[in-house]
């Protein structure tokens, strides 16, 4: 079989396990949360009934709305799910080299972000509003803390490509654990938490208007739209969870082509993204959402932590410079 | 090749004919002497254009030789393909600005001076190429004075406001202060090299002492920086391009500013010699403040043509990175990174053009219909003005650099720019730079914030006025110049490999030691620059998953679900019917920026209380201890004479 067919196989199997996924790890996050809480939870099944149910449903949407309202599910869906070929999942073949970086990464991202929080505006409700102009708050609390601690990470494996990254981790830290890999780790770690919007940083489960930010902003869209911008949020939060989950513990990406391997890659993450999931419910159910204002703390918190990471990682290169 | 200086001192001569003319029609039909204004500046531009591209392809530079004979002074005039890629990106922003600029400027009022903005107008674009294209010191200031004053002139016969007045006597006076420091560079540099003549101001650095080679340095970027606007000499900025008619505003936000960079590459890299690593730390700490001051002004601010004046602070900020970056390169003699790094800052310098450009073209559309600057007094303008608004998305979406647009392009580079700084020897380089990176993301993120209120504000949800609720599409001409630029955003966005291969040229006949090639810049048609930290970004290939992306999105409900219906209905808010009242308003939406940035979001007057107002108090009293001498007794003034005059002998004879 050709390079080019066993890379377009991995890829479109990497797409398949990401939209398929996505519904489940969010239910199992609120399913053990439920347990953890002495309480029976929803079934694991119960994000596919979900989009299933919204995809049933009538559309009603406001009167004030224009094209943008519309376009905002489908380019926030396309854009997160072309953030999701940037991260490696079960398999270093789905890299595509070209595609870009880090960078391209978060400002993917960010573009998604952006679409969601116009259309927030576009109904001119009071709630929607609130929902956007905090969400946009947070991306540049979140946004150059992510960006750091990326830069950092990619200082470490001498490239800007996750793929490389994760790999090189994996090749290289088993001999030499760096503290400053360890706070890259710790840094961004806090800023997945508040860029998939989980306590301490937003409530998912909020259904009270004014603490709302995620939510806050599909307020007004129902039917398959609000299905797709659901979806999408859904696909964020495992993207996230992929990209940290393998960071943190890099082996088991597998890197030939058999059977065999990409089961075995395939078991491993779905142990790690499990493993991971469990562990954001332990955090969502024994920390308290913080003050809107006082998230500013925590994530400058992790600015400085990245920071230390950046002169611990220059120490430890010393005078090795390579020019 | 003949032909193409023929074209342009074609282009130069059309402009003064435009400028004339339409002066001169003025006075019989206002309409008329619009239409000549903006077809002769559109197609002078188009032919300085395609003289300028000439160049950059082909390399046949050229030298006039202006007929005027003033001793000291060699009048030449002339384009190599660094002055011509000034003069391609001038030309490439005048065309749909001056095609714009007709049907702004019949909407105006009917008192505005047509034929006085008509023929500044045509003026301004010619002083503006010859800045450029001067090959002597001299009359480069004569050009850069002429720039101003005209740009002067189009401030303030706009309207006869105090405001616009008060705009003016600033920009004059913050503008001044920068040429007498230009003055003071050409005149030190003149006395070691001889001559005026830029050719003798080549590699002037080796007769020159260091400690010189760095105050003439400082003494160009106060000069170019205050034009450019480097805080804290940008006080002028957010005063100055507002007040100017709109079509104006785009010309000096998006070109003007810009030869400002023009000047500073050519000291630093043609005449003077970088000795030291710090003078681009230095730099890059200006920058980078710049960059985030400028941000931080613009998300607070309501006015939307000064939201932009300061979104062009930020954007000089961030073109001055990779500035630095080259200036750091360059004293490390590193000479190939240091010519790739001053790519980037001009590609960046363009892309900025272009899309600063389409955002006040888009402004002015909207202050044209709606008669006001005030985010909060708009509202709901998407479904009155259609084509504006989605051209202006495009613009919002290219200044926030979100993929595939162009302002993606160049800042994705800038980032690659940065890492590469972490190849250098230094600790201090490598975490300046790499902190560097980290706020310009965060620039970046305000940025997206600022002008997703400004779009909010202008277009969506429930128009708050009556102004904005009778708002309608502004007119053809200017829907047409909003199109052309953002169609060259989506353009350079996919294709930037086309913009650098000419930058390159232009950077090599810069920097004699370091020659670039488009090479360095590619890998197929991906971007990627070979010798640093390695990354890649295929605009080409990100835009087609994209589509393909968004075609499944469309698709995948329909195929999952049951064919549904969509019906309209009214907001959600609480049982009561919606208004605009319940909507979060511009400044309401800013405001949790302000409280996390409270502590650099000072009030504007600081730079006026802190640094303006204690020099102009040690400037009051200098000039009072003086006073005796000046007692106005014509008889002690001749002695003074005399005593001058003497002294002037005796030191001669000595």
């Amino acid at each position: 079989m050709n390079e080019e067919l066993k890379i377009i196989i991995i890829i479109f199997c990497h797409l398949a396990i990401l939209l398929l996924l996505s519904p489940l790890v969010n239910s199992i996050i609120k399913k053990t949360k439920a347990l953890l809480q002495g309480r029976k939870g929803i079934p694991l099944a119960q994000g596919y009934y979900d989009l299933i149910k919204y995809f049933h449903k009538e559309t009603v949407i406001s009167n004030q709305t224009s094209w943008i309202f519309l376009i905002t599910p489908v380019i926030l869906f396309s854009s997160i799910l072309l953030a999701g070929l940037f991260v490696p999942l079960f398999s270093e073949f789905g890299s595509i080299k070209i595609l870009g970086g880090i960078i391209v990464f978060v400002y993917l991202l960010g573009l998604g972000r952006f679409f969601m929080s116009l259309a927030a505006m576009e109904p001119g409700s009071g709630f929607c509003g609130m929902a956007s102009s905090r969400e946009m708050m947070l991306s540049v609390l979140i946004e150059p803390v992510m960006l750091l601690s990326l830069i950092v990470l990619s200082l470490l494996a001498d490239s800007t490509q996750i793929f490389t990254i994760i790999s090189s981790i994996a090749r290289h830290n088993l001999t030499l654990p760096s503290t400053g890999y360890v706070l890259a780790i710790i840094a961004l770690f806090i800023i997945s938490i508040a860029e998939i919007g989980r306590i301490p940083f937003d409530n998912q489960e909020t259904h009270y208007e004014l603490t709302m930010i995620h939510e806050g902003m599909l307020l007004e869209y129902s039917g398959k739209l609000l299905g797709l911008m659901i979806w999408s949020g859904w696909l964020k939060q495992l993207i996230i969870i992929s990209l940290i989950s393998n960071l943190i513990f890099p082996w088991g990406i597998t890197n030939t082509f058999t059977l065999s391997s990409i089961l075995i890659g395939f078991i491993f993450y779905i142990l790690k993204v499990f493993i991971f999931s469990i562990f954001i419910a332990l955090i969502e159910t024994i920390i308290a959402k913080v003050r809107l204002f006082r998230v500013k703390d925590i994530l400058v918190a992790s600015f400085v932590i990245s920071v230390l990471a950046l002169i611990l990682i220059i120490q430890e290169s010393g005078k090795g410079s390579l020019l | 090749m003949m032909g193409n200086l023929l074209l342009f001192k074609f282009s130069l001569f059309l402009f003064i004919t435009g400028a004339f003319f339409s002066l001169i029609l003025g006075f019989y039909s206002k309409k008329f002497s619009t239409y000549v204004s903006g077809i002769f500046a559109a197609v002078s531009a188009s032919l300085s254009l395609v003289s300028s591209i000439n160049i950059l392809l082909y390399q046949n530079n050229f030298t006039i030789k202006l007929p005027i004979n003033i001793p000291l002074l060699t009048a030449n005039i002339g384009m190599d393909p660094f002055s011509a890629f000034f003069i391609f990106l001038i030309s490439l922003i005048a065309i749909p600005v001056s095609i714009y600029s007709i049907g702004y400027m019949n909407s105006e009022p009917s008192d505005t001076p047509v034929h006085i903005l008509g023929f500044l107008y045509n003026l301004f674009l010619l002083s503006m190429i010859l800045v450029v294209s001067a090959k002597d010191a001299l009359l480069f200031l004569i050009f850069w004075e002429s720039m101003t004053l005209i740009s002067y002139g189009l401030i303030v016969s706009n309207t006869s406001s105090d405001e616009s007045r008060s705009a003016g006597f600033i920009y004059l006076l913050m503008t001044h202060i920068g040429s007498a420091f230009l003055l003071f560079l050409f005149l030190i540099m003149a006395n070691y090299s001889g001559s005026f003549a830029f050719e003798s101001f080549h590699d002037i650095y080796k007769t020159i002492p260091d400690s010189l080679n760095l105050l003439l340095f400082v003494f160009a970027l106060i000069g170019f920086g205050t034009k450019a606007g480097l805080v804290p000499l940008h006080i002028w900025l957010p005063e100055a391009h507002p007040a100017a008619p709109s079509h104006v505003s785009a010309l000096m936000s998006g070109v003007m500013i810009k030869t400002a960079i023009y000047g500073i590459l050519r000291i630093t890299f043609d005449f003077l010699n970088p000795a030291s690593y710090w003078w681009g730390i230095g730099l890059l700490l200006i920058a980078v403040t710049t960059a985030l001051v400028g941000i931080i002004y613009a998300s607070q601010e309501n006015d939307i043509k000064r939201l932009l004046a300061y979104s062009s602070i930020e954007n000089i900020g961030i073109i001055f990175i990779p500035i630095s970056a080259a200036i750091i390169f360059y004293s490390l003699k590193l000479y190939e990174l240091a010519g790739i790094s001053v790519v980037i800052s001009l590609f960046h310098t363009l892309n900025h053009s272009i899309f600063k450009g389409l955002l006040f073209m888009g402004a002015g559309s909207v202050i044209s219909v709606t008669h006001t600057r005030n985010l909060i007094k708009l509202g709901g303008l998407i479904k009155k003005m259609p084509q504006t608004s989605l051209f202006f998305l495009i613009g919002v979406l290219a200044v926030c650099a979100f993929p595939p647009l162009n302002g993606f392009a160049s800042e994705w580079l800038i980032f690659q720019n940065l890492l590469s700084l972490f190849k250098t020897s230094s600790s201090t380089i490598k975490i300046v730079a790499i902190i560097s990176a980290s706020l310009l993301g965060l620039t970046g993120a305000i940025c997206a914030a600022t002008f997703l209120k400004a779009f909010s504000g202008i277009f969506l949800a429930f128009p708050r006025t009556h102004q904005a609720e009778y708002a309608h599409e502004a007119s053809l001409s200017m829907t047409f110049g909003l199109f052309t630029s953002a169609a060259l955003c989506l353009l350079i966005g996919v294709l930037p490999l086309f913009v650098i291969l000419p930058i390159c040229t232009a950077v090599s006949t810069l920097m004699k030691s370091s020659s670039v090639t488009p090479e360095m810049f590619s890998d197929g048609n991906t971007l990627h620059i070979s010798n640093i930290i390695p990354g890649y970004y295929s605009p080409v290939l990100l835009t087609i998953l994209l589509i393909v992306f968004s075609l499944f999105a469309l698709i995948l409900p329909k195929l999952i679900g049951s064919k549904t219906t969509t019906r309209k209905d009214e907001t959600w808010s609480c049982g009561i019917t919606p208004r605009a009242e319940f909507e979060y308003t511009p400044s309401g939406y800013a405001q949790p920026l302000e409280v996390i940035f409270s502590g650099l979001h000072v009030p504007a007057d600081f730079y006026y209380k802190w640094i303006y107002l204690p020099i102009y108090n040690a400037l009051h009293r200098f000039s009072h201890k003086l006073k005796p001498i000046q007692s106005g007794v014509v008889q002690i003034y001749l002695t003074y004479i005399f005593v001058a005059l003497v002294a002037c002998i005796l030191w001669v004879s000595l």
